[in-house]
């Protein structure tokens, strides 16, 4: 499974819905990238507090990313929610909870040292997203970077800023930063696509030889996208669906999407989509069945003792 | 003696802004992705420029020390039909090669992805890894759509018949590299 973490959605509002023309290009987007080989893509959706003051207090509306929009990619790719939380304060954190239940994967991009302190120290986040194309807005220690690490907070960078020339040098200069920071562990690369340049997009392999030049080793630049961010889709994932630390995968290709977890949930509670449940949806039909016979013998047992 | 190594890359260029150009709807089977993302290249777009291209783009990544590898690079073969080619260089440059392809956004006034298919040591391995990219793709196209609609996109793609493989041994004794194969 090859990750891609980041690809920006369309919207900056909650209650705004994403356009005709707009979802057409995502589409674009997704299929360029199911051609280039990644097979979990997660939607990026880029909430900046500032700007948006006012969130829906139903848990259900939280979420403006539909994925029911894409039935296209069913098949093809599997596709995960996000929401990056743009943060200068650390009295912006207080909704973070409510994002957790309804989100697959709950990000910060703190714009100062205070904030990403507070954020490693108290939050349960799955990463913290730095803007690579700016300056850092804080020296990056060993130790702050490293204790995020060490509690499964990984770190993220776009690819996208690399392949922008007019970005491209501060973008290697704080990618360097990042690795000498974590000494090469729990970072996380992604393409940060954006609808208007469908063409800032690469390959994976073309990406690590790029990190290679720049200063990663081989074996950890393909980790960036497989297994680092692999983890921090299944953290997410034992975050909100599941029961008692167990989470559904599939026997091809790892994690599965929620496609099926909102079918399933569809069946039981109409209306509600992408709420907390439990495996037990995912019993086998014929297990189902057994397990109902079982039973019926028992009361049988029952009421002939009786 | 030390023989002298080269890398033979083999490489594709997308366009993924004829996804949405044309007609809107050419994502939503996985043969429709394909076939636009594959389109023939612009005519005008010689070996010569493409190099050049490279060249350029290593300049101006690597400065003066970057166009210095770029001295022994050559584009072995180029098809505007699939937008496919192969360049050698010399093994210790690879990377930076591979680099300054990575920051390429457009050719020909087109945006467009230079995506690096395979790194090789020998050209028949770049040619057979080639070939069954294509056939894949082509299995890719048939297995998602219905057979009659994917195989009509393709002639009218590859100027009759499914020639892609086979065509391609032929174009290359004339760039003058038979000696390799």
């Amino acid at each position: 499974m090859i990750c891609d973490l980041n690809v920006i959605y369309p919207v900056t509002d909650f209650t705004t819905r994403i356009t005709e023309k707009d979802l057409t290009k995502l589409k674009c987007g997704l299929s360029t990238l199911e051609q280039l080989g990644y097979t979990h893509v997660a939607l990026n959706f880029r909430y900046s507090p500032q700007l948006v003051k006012k969130i829906p207090n139903n848990v259900n509306e939280l979420n403006p990313i539909d994925v029911t929009q894409l039935q296209e990619f069913k098949e093809r790719l599997k596709i995960f929610t996000r929401i990056t939380v743009i943060a200068n304060d650390t009295s912006q954190f207080q909704h973070i909870a409510k994002f957790q239940q309804v989100f697959d994967l709950v990000t910060i991009e703190p714009t100062n040292e205070k904030v990403l302190q507070t954020a490693i120290s108290n939050l349960d986040l799955d990463l913290i997203s730095m803007d690579m194309a700016n300056r850092l807005p804080c020296y990056m220690k060993h130790k702050t970077v490293c204790s995020a690490v060490e509690k499964g907070i990984y770190f993220e960078f776009k690819y996208n800023d690399l392949i922008n020339s007019s970005t491209r040098s501060m973008t290697i200069s704080n990618i360097k930063q990042l690795i000498r920071a974590s000494r090469s562990r729990g970072m996380v690369c992604s393409s940060g696509l954006d609808i208007d340049h469908l063409h800032f997009v690469r390959s994976y392999h073309d990406v690590v030889n790029l990190l290679c030049v720049i200063g990663l080793d081989n074996a950890r630049a393909s980790q960036l996208f497989k297994d680092w961010s692999s983890k921090v889709l299944l953290n997410g994932r034992l975050r909100v669906k599941s029961f008692k630390q167990t989470v559904v995968i599939s026997g091809d290709d790892g994690l599965i999407d929620n496609r099926l977890e909102t079918s399933v949930s569809a069946e039981s509670k109409p209306g509600v989509s992408n709420t907390k449940m439990d495996a037990s949806g995912y019993t086998h039909e014929k297990r189902k069945l057994d397990l109902l016979e079982r039973e019926k013998a028992k009361l049988e047992a029952k009421k002939q003792k009786l | 003696m030390v023989r002298l190594k080269s890398r033979y890359i083999l490489f594709e260029i997308l366009y993924p802004d004829t996804l949405s150009s044309p007609t809107s709807l050419n994502f939503t089977t996985q043969s429709q992705a394909i076939l636009s993302l594959h389109q023939p290249s612009n005519p005008t777009i010689t070996p010569k420029s493409l190099v050049q291209l490279i060249r350029l783009s290593l300049a101006k990544n690597f400065g003066t020390l970057g166009s210095s590898t770029s001295i022994p690079l050559s584009l072995k073969y180029f098809s505007h039909q699939t937008s496919t080619g192969i360049i050698r260089i010399n093994q210790e440059n690879v990377r930076l090669l591979l680099a300054s392809l990575f920051f390429i956004t457009s050719i020909g006034g087109q945006n467009c992805i230079f995506n690096v298919v395979c790194v090789s040591g020998s050209i028949k391995q770049c040619e057979n890894k080639s070939s069954a990219r294509s056939r894949l793709l082509m299995r890719n196209v048939q297995a998602s759509d219905g057979e009659a609609v994917g195989t009509d996109v393709l002639n009218a793609l590859f100027d009759g018949g499914i020639k892609v493989p086979g065509g391609r041994s032929g174009d290359d004794e004339g760039d003058g590299m038979d000696g390799v194969l």
